[in-house]
């Protein structure tokens, strides 16, 4: 089980370190900075306000006192839609728990997802900058995705917390299920689409993996969610196979066109299976 | 709780704040010990290596501290050329871990209780020795050294979902090495 060798690993974190080591190179690395010391600069100096400030400006700037509620239904490429990421962010730098986080991570990934759809959708838009668009859509997905699947392999049900997970699961199963809808729309699309498509699909997948892997199946309501992700999973399967060859060129088939980190999860379907818990 | 202390302290070495440094040592030289040890198999090379990157990261940052975002990838950036570099120079096949460990872990009191916490590691030390490289990094970094995906991503310079697929590929290789029986040599 792919549990058990991952425990075994992280049990290595407390691999005893000797402590006359330590302190021998500490010795070192102090009389580094005593040789050396450092200018010392003032607080406003730190080149990690910058970033900080100019979003800040942007904000200014793009809003004139919009308020964030009216720009939610802004779409990637509009001049409210950073106002309406930029209050994402601060929702989830304010939100504390690491269940609260993911939950409000995989919320705002289905707002990601839900653009994407409206954008495959939208009327008046050229092929390359419709790909644009989509490609900015589900870049972000993608990180949403990557911070829930940091959050997620960190998650763990205790004795004392048996329903710990409970809504990250639904939350999970919530943006998963509208993904799937998501891949529904974007049958047929055009190779540029399809092939900004594939990695964050693949990502999310990964992540619920993840997830359950730190979560496991148990007899209180989890079993059947287990058993809709594997059949969830099974279309996903079949989907990803499609947009692969829908990002090919046209006319090109086989595989000499096989990316490897593609391959992996399509192959056979095997990346995509769902290992039964014990 | 980590990533709010490396931010903190990143900040505090921007202002200038040399003591910053030491308390990063305090924080991140452990884990960048095991580190080097896991990928070398030698506390020698792992404790030189160890002092060899805080070193040069303080050369480094008393100059050029704007320029890092990440402390932590940063620090096992530098560690991990020198350990390239130390590969490179050094071809002969390193010491057995478990014969070393044994003699420099093994503390005043109780040697049993010492030696129980090894065995329970030795195992897993001796399935990562027997990956390659660059599979073992990946679960070295990923699973003992508890870096995200980002981080990893930054430190090989690979893309997030390329490391992503390489870490599923190197668990299953280790759990299939682990469920192999070993032949006697």
């Amino acid at each position: 089980m792919r549990n058990a060798e991952i425990r075994q690993l992280k049990r290595l974190r407390r691999y005893p370190v000797p402590p006359e080591a330590l302190a021998r190179v500490r010795v070192r690395v102090v009389a580094a900075t005593q040789a050396a010391p450092m200018p010392r600069r003032g607080w406003f100096a730190v080149g990690a306000w910058k970033p900080a400030m100019a979003a800040a400006a942007v904000v200014m700037m793009a809003t004139g006192g919009v308020t964030f509620a009216a720009a939610n239904d802004a779409l990637p490429g509009e001049r409210l839609y950073v106002v309406k990421v930029v209050g994402e962010a601060l929702h989830e730098r304010a939100v504390f728990g690491a269940e609260r986080r993911f939950v409000v991570q995989a919320a705002h990934a289905a707002r990601r997802l839900e653009e994407a759809e409206r954008l495959l959708e939208r009327e008046g838009l050229v092929p390359m900058e419709r790909a644009e668009l989509m490609r900015s859509a589900m870049e972000r997905y993608e990180n949403h995705v990557f911070a829930m699947n940091e959050i997620a392999v960190k998650l763990r049900v205790t004795a004392e917390e048996p329903k710990r997970g409970d809504r990250a699961i639904e939350a999970a199963e919530k943006m998963m299920e509208r993904q799937a809808r998501l891949l529904e729309s974007a049958t047929g699309v055009e190779p540029a689409i399809a092939s900004v498509m594939i990695d964050p699909v693949g990502a999310a997948v990964t992540m619920e993996d993840d997830l359950w892997d730190a979560i496991p199946a148990d007899d209180g309501g989890r079993a059947e969610a287990f058993e809709r992700r594997k059949e969830r999973n099974r279309k996903f399967e079949r989907v990803l196979l499609r947009l692969q060859d829908g990002a090919r060129e046209p006319g090109r088939r086989g595989d000499e066109d096989r990316d490897d980190e593609h391959e992996d999860r399509v192959e056979g379907g095997k990346a995509l299976e769902i290992r039964p818990e014990t | 709780m980590e990533r709010i202390q490396e931010a903190l302290l990143l900040a505090r070495i921007k202002s200038g704040d040399g003591t910053a440094f030491v308390e990063t040592y305090d924080l991140f030289a452990p884990k960048l010990y095991r580190h080097a040890l896991f990928r070398t198999s030698s506390p020698e090379v792992a404790e030189d290596l160890v002092s060899e990157t805080f070193v040069r990261a303080w050369e480094h940052v008393r100059v050029r501290a704007d320029g890092i975002r990440h402390l932590k990838a940063f620090l096992y950036r530098i560690a991990d050329n020198l350990i390239v570099d130390h590969y490179r120079k050094n071809a002969r096949a390193a010491v057995p871990i478990s014969e070393e460990l044994e003699e420099t872990l093994r503390a005043p009191g109780d040697p049993h209780a010492e030696l129980d916490g090894l065995l329970a590691g030795e195992k897993m030390i001796a399935k990562l020795k027997e990956l390659r490289p660059e599979t073992r990094d990946l679960l070295v970094m990923r699973y003992i050294d508890d870096l995200p995906i980002e981080r990893i991503a930054e430190t090989t310079g690979k893309k997030r979902n390329a490391v992503y697929v390489a870490l599923h590929r190197a668990v299953k290789e280790l759990k299939t090495l682990c469920e192999t029986p070993r032949s006697d040599n």
